[in-house]
């Protein structure tokens, strides 16, 4: 039998939900009676609710996993009885906070458990490269629906974007105005351009200073390509263009990435001092906030709030499922389904199926987020709710599906 | 390329392919393979010969601390020189080795290790470095932490530094430490590419006054 104890350690980030402890077991072959399998959830010392493993994490060998969970007083068993218990105390509601965090937090820990245990095989390495792919490209053809969703990585749900964090523009500062990529992302091929790949110094210190400004890119290695270096008296007001008119991207730039980076230096000393107190000398480093990414015949790295994985079971119910993770979500597709299975030769028609149902399950996604949330942004959704009609659901999931495929097309 | 990590955790050792791609090809896996075993061939290597030197005893203490990681610094760049990581992979790489060799380090980091203060990274490092210059300050817990500040990439600072540090040599660490948090926060904000050598030296200087 194996064992592993969780510590007490916040549920979700960015709350003040805590367990007191996890404590999971997996017994194979030690027949767990009916009535302590799955994770017991207690309160106050009592058990309020057992939660089947296997409901869970829906993976083979889940039947073996039991234990149970004690909570903090506050706020979370606190909140659990007001928010989520049900008026008999046999039961929580789980698609209530913090009940939906807890369950989150069960089900991640489960599957770490039995990744662990190596109770089921989740290698990705066995990964069927057109399966990658596939998955990959109806990703990124997601994205804008995410976007528009709200379904945004780290940033998702309720929590709104914070005001920009940057810093107020410095007395003494570059600019990069003119910089423009070949497409929406930043992605360059060989051949293309990157244009206004050049700085202007802006002076609204009050007096003039000589200054020394370098351009350059750097790669992944640390290796530097300069792209101009100009002493200038930088007089009150905007300077001369520094840098280059545009990059073209030949094949002396290997795949990978890259940032475009600038650097103003002082070279001589002024009695005045920079706003953050810092004295001016010959060498201080003026401004470096200059940094703009690039990749050369590669994709940016993904960060998309949902990816796929597929995962086989013999299992007429089973199309689609999703788990919450860390940052995200987890959409896994049966392979095995017969629907599925004859798509998994060709990349392109899994990508198109993936895509399709992935706008769907995304509406699915967020609607779960939005009850339990209480996220008033979305006014359709907000309506829906409270409109307790379950039969407007699939009227507005085909309305903003079709909206998005119409869009896409366009 | 691909990185074959080994984990022993337990009795049974698992093998994990990690790369930055997304994909790995049967050719990828190969690749791998091939650098795992070579890179293994010089840890035993490299174990050999720091038994044989008496820098490591067989219950894996290190006599000779600096003498010890500079040898594996040296040879860890002769093998980078023949088999290369690429940059994406370089990190993958130096948090690898920690697990290669149970005589070089005893135990695996139980947390994560950031590079700049990865050993044997740091090792390598100073291999580039003439070991008559390391000798003359001698402690490698002191080493370890020059070579990781930012300020003395400049070497006419880090030459100042050590010439200070000769001086009046430290016996610890915390001893040494002082100078360079000095040296370092006074550089914070200067490029000092664009300085002469008298106008840094002045700079240098006020920190001892």
């Amino acid at each position: 039998m194996r064992r592993k104890n969780s510590p007490p350690e916040i549920i979700k980030e960015g709350t003040q939900y805590k367990i007191k402890r996890l404590v999971l077991r997996y017994a194979p072959n030690l027949n767990v009676p009916d009535s302590i399998r799955g994770v017991a959830i207690q309160r106050g010392g009592m058990t309020i609710e057992r939660i089947p493993a296997e409901e869970l994490v829906k993976e083979q060998g889940m039947t073996d996993i039991y234990g149970w969970l004690e909570m903090e007083s506050k706020p979370l068993e606190k909140e659990m009885k007001i928010n989520c218990e049900g008026p008999e105390h046999f039961d929580f509601s789980w698609t209530q906070n913090p009940a939906r965090y807890l369950r989150s937090y069960i089900q991640r820990k489960i599957r770490k458990f039995a990744e662990d245990l190596k109770i089921f095989d989740s290698e990705q390495a066995k990964k069927n490269k057109i399966q990658k792919t596939a998955e990959e490209g109806a990703l990124k053809r997601l994205a804008p629906q995410f976007k528009k969703l709200g379904l945004s990585g780290k940033h998702r749900g309720k929590r709104k974007k914070k005001e920009s964090t940057r810093k107020k523009n410095e007395p003494l500062r570059l600019s990069v105005p003119d910089l423009r990529f070949p497409r929406d992302s930043k992605r360059v091929n060989y051949g293309e351009k990157i244009s206004g790949t050049y700085v202007v110094p802006i002076n609204e210190f009050g007096e003039s200073i000589l200054v020394l400004v370098r351009v350059f890119v750097v790669s992944a290695d640390g290796k530097t390509e300069m792209l101009q270096e100009r002493e200038i008296n930088l007089h009150n007001g905007e300077g001369p263009k520094i840098g280059a008119d545009e990059i073209i991207i030949s094949k002396k730039y290997g795949a990978g990435g890259y940032s475009l980076r600038a650097r103003m230096i002082a070279l001589e000393e002024k009695s005045k001092s920079l706003p953050d107190g810092t004295k001016i000398e010959k060498g201080t480093i003026l401004y470096e906030r200059i940094n703009h990414k690039f990749y050369v015949e590669i994709d940016p790295p993904e960060s998309g709030p949902i990816r796929f994985q597929s995962r086989g079971r013999d299992d007429k119910n089973y199309l689609f499922e999703w788990e919450e993770e860390e940052d995200g979500y987890v959409i896994f597709y049966n392979e095995f389904h017969p629907r599925i299975k004859p798509l998994l030769r060709d990349y392109e028609k899994l990508q198109d199926y993936l895509f399709e149902q992935g706008s769907m399950l995304a509406l699915q996604i967020k609607l779960e987020e939005v009850i339990a949330d209480d996220d008033k942004e979305d006014k359709e959704f907000t309506k829906l709710i409270k409109a307790k009609d379950t039969s407007a659901v699939y009227q507005l999931f085909l309305r903003r599906h079709s909206e998005f495929l119409w869009d896409l097309e366009e | 390329m691909t990185i074959k990590i080994r984990k022993r955790g337990g009795p049974k050792e698992t093998v994990q392919y990690k790369s930055t791609k997304k994909i790995l090809t049967p050719q990828d896996i190969k690749e791998a393979d091939r650098f795992d075993n070579a890179l293994n061939q010089e840890i035993q290597e490299i174990e050999k010969v720091l038994l044989k030197k008496k820098m490591l005893t067989p219950e894996a203490r290190k006599s000779n601390m600096l003498g010890a990681w500079y040898l594996i610094g040296t040879r860890i760049n002769k093998f980078l020189e023949k088999h290369r990581v690429s940059p994406e992979e370089e990190k993958l790489f130096w948090d690898h080795l920690y697990g290669c060799s149970a005589l070089i380090s005893k135990t695996a980091p139980t947390s994560k290790i950031s590079k700049t203060r990865n050993d044997f990274r740091i090792a390598s490092l100073l291999a580039h470095h003439p070991i008559t210059t390391l000798e003359k300050i001698g402690l490698w817990a002191l080493w370890r932490e020059i070579i990781t500040y930012k300020a003395f990439k400049d070497e006419r600072v880090l030459n100042w530094v050590l010439k200070k540090l000769e001086q009046s040599p430290p016996r610890t660490r915390n001893e040494g430490r002082p100078l360079l948090k000095a040296v370092s926060a006074r550089l914070k904000r200067i490029d000092t590419a664009v300085l002469s050598d008298k106008e840094l030296v002045t700079k240098l200087n006020e920190v001892v006054r």
